[in-house]
């Protein structure tokens, strides 16, 4: 096995220069600014980490060195180390894109300040990603879990809060605050896990045993003769996949009803604009039902929550539009897809969906009709006169707004007073629809930034 | 006339009913330390982004030349300083940053804006193109320049200027709120770039050639 030790050397060395490459690296994002805690706290998890696998890969060069086991054994022992290589250098993708200078500084405080309101314990990174997509996932557990069966990361993962969630924005779109809004979405996500939604809402659905049963003939024709399975087994497989399929569709369809009841209306007009630019709205996936299936979910509960009637006509133009398009029949391809389209039944069972995702948020975080209608006189005269909407209230007295009445506010601007806005700008920015679009954002940012610091300079005036 | 704090307190406390008639500065942290009493100013405090000029990308700055705002996007890099954190101005070095209040007039003010003197003792100057005319809604860019010896931290927060509001007097026919160059200034801004007359002086100048 002498030639073996030879190769296991190669590999050891080859991984602690890895190692100590991304110690360097950590050392180069120590001096960048983040708006984020937990930017920190993940660099600095990132270093310890790499250092003790440092340290376990000479204790490694001592037992190969020893002879005593076998090339496999070798193996073994190093993947349970080398493994953590790539996904540590993914954590330090996250640090990257979450630089002060990739990702807007004065939403993500308030972001961040929000995130903690909703889910206690918990802090966030945001990461500027150059992929057209949006995402959160959360870390903290994961490295956790990952520590029980590597040690070495123990001691740096006590460090992490009890939740640290990672959300991804595409970086060219990191300014357009409006879009934004679709985080509600990616927060219903964690609250849809956290909250155990699936396991409440799965057991009213009824999983349609009878069109399963038809579509055994029809895949039983579709197998290879020599390998097919028995009708018996191949119901049993199909019922497993359109579960799964269901199970799945679910939690997008539930995050996106908790984002709907975390930010009104403002999820709605993002989402449209984040999704229909994105795919086609017939396509679905085994994680993600049709578009067209999400956004008549999403518009029914604002039907359902909201006096759609006393809404502006551009409005409810708009929400009648869409909810007509939700009406049309949806193109699926594949058969399961039908048949999981079939079972979620959302006529039947929204009912279900929007009472176990109202049910898990209190009157504080829920934005419902009444703060809608106040945001809409309070708030946007002001955005309309060029005046942040980041607090109100007297001089002294004054009252910090929240993150989802300003983007609802900036929304409403900007889908039903839009060209009165612009009549107000400077003619280089009443130019093109784009720069007049820039300025409504930046008057946005300006409000979550004063938003923000009114409550932190509060906070650190009474934090003696 | 100029304005005592008493009084910029009293247009703040109880604004007019029309919003565009408002005086508006938001936020104002600590009124009591901002509008001293007594006094005739209001403090206002650094903001959290700066422009850094970038030397090594432009050769230099000609407000007659074509290739102009084209420049400009070269010549800066925005730097976000968050609260807590500073912002390291050097001797000679020259930024632009901008106030953490959002100032808006109404069509019968008029404000000047003043270096507080605690920070020109340390070498700072603070803004050369002082006046904030009517109607002006936005941040206020500042020009800061370190003149002394030694480096000067900044920070983000921290009150650095001070506004002295006067009244204007229109005459037969009150100011018209028209959008200004400078209208929704959101940032540390090189707006601004048309020089008047560009087009005679260039003229002249093909004239010397």
């Amino acid at each position: 096995m002498e030639s073996y030790k030879g190769i296991a050397d190669d590999i050891i060395t080859a991984a602690k220069d890895r190692l100590e490459a991304l110690v360097d690296e950590t050392m180069r994002f120590e001096n960048r600014t983040y708006s984020s805690k937990g930017s920190r706290i993940l660099l600095a998890f990132v270093r310890a980490a790499a250092q003790e696998l440092d340290k376990s890969f000479d204790q490694e060069t001592k037992i190969v060195d020893e002879g005593l086991l076998f090339p496999k054994e070798i193996d073994d022992r190093l993947h349970r180390l080398i493994f953590l290589i790539p996904w540590l250098h993914l954590l330090v993708g996250f640090i990257e894109g979450s630089d002060i200078h990739h990702a807007p500084g004065q939403l993500i405080q308030p972001l961040r300040r929000y995130v903690g309101s909703v889910i206690e314990k918990s802090d966030i990174i945001v990461c500027a990603k150059s992929e057209l997509n949006y995402s959160i996932q959360e870390l903290a557990k994961t490295i956790r879990s990952l520590s029980e069966i590597v040690p070495e990361l123990k001691s740096s993962a006590s460090q992490l809060p009890e939740y640290l969630f990672i959300i991804t924005i595409p970086s060219v779109e990191s300014s357009d605050i409006l879009i934004h809004g679709v985080v509600a979405h990616e927060l219903g996500h964690a609250l849809y896990n956290r909250h155990g939604l699936g396991a409440i809402i799965f057991p009213d659905i009824n999983l349609r045993e009878d069109l399963i049963k038809d579509l055994v003939p029809i895949v039983s024709t579709l197998q290879d003769p020599d390998s097919a399975r028995s009708e018996v087994g191949l119901r049993r497989d199909l019922t497993e996949t359109v579960a799964k399929r269901v199970t799945k569709w679910l939690k997008e369809l539930g995050a996106d009803a908790i984002g709907v009841h975390l930010f009104g209306p403002a999820l709605f007009f993002s989402a449209i604009q984040v999704l229909t630019t994105l795919d086609h709205i017939d396509q679905c996936s085994e994680t993600h039902p049709p578009l067209k299936l999400r956004i008549k979910v999403m518009s029914r509960i604002l039907k359902e929550n909201y006096p759609i009637e006393k809404w502006p006509t551009a409005l409810k133009r708009l929400l009648a539009d869409w909810d007509e398009v939700g009406e049309m029949p949806i193109a699926l391809g594949a058969l399961v897809d039908n048949v999981t389209f079939e079972c979620l039944n959302i006529g039947r069972n929204l009912d279900v969906i929007n009472s176990a995702t109202q049910g898990i948020l209190n009157d504080n975080l829920r934005y419902d009709a009444e703060k809608h209608a106040s945001d809409v006189e309070r708030l946007v005269p002001l955005l309309l006169s060029l005046i942040p909407c980041g607090e109100t209230g007297q001089l002294g007295m004054t009252k910090s707004i929240e993150l989802p009445s300003i983007i609802n506010a900036g929304w409403y601007v900007y889908l039903c007073e839009f060209e009165k806005f612009r009549s107000q700008l400077y003619e280089i920015d009443r130019k093109s629809r784009s720069a007049s679009k820039r300025k409504l954002h930046e008057l946005i940012l300006k409000s979550l930034e004063i938003s923000e610091i009114r409550l932190a300079w509060l906070e650190m005036a009474n934090d003696s | 006339m100029i304005l005592s704090a008493d009084r910029v307190r009293q247009l703040l406390d109880s604004p007019p009913l029309k919003i565009e008639d408002r005086l508006v500065i938001s936020p104002v942290l600590d009124p009591k330390n901002q509008l001293k009493a007594g006094s005739a100013s209001i403090d206002i405090r650094l903001g959290q982004r700066f422009y850094v000029p970038l030397r090594a990308k432009i050769s230099r700055l000609d407000r007659l030349s074509d290739d102009h705002d084209s420049n400009l996007e070269r010549y800066k890099d925005e730097t976000f300083v968050p609260i807590g954190d500073h912002f390291v101005l050097h001797p000679r070095q020259f930024v632009l940053g901008e106030s953490l209040e959002w100032i808006r007039l109404p069509g019968n003010l008029l404000a000047y804006v003043i270096g507080r003197s605690t920070w020109g003792r340390d070498g700072l100057v603070i803004a050369t193109a002082i006046a904030v005319h009517p109607y002006f809604a936005g941040v206020l860019t500042l020009e800061l320049s370190n003149i002394g010896e030694i480096p000067v931290y900044l920070y983000p927060g921290s009150s650095i200027a001070q506004l002295i509001f006067t009244s204007v007097e229109s005459g037969s026919t009150a100011l018209p709120p028209v959008p200004s160059v400078f209208q929704m200034q959101t940032g540390p801004n090189r707006r601004g770039s048309d020089i008047e007359d560009a087009a005679i002086l260039k003229r002249f100048r093909k004239k010397l050639k």
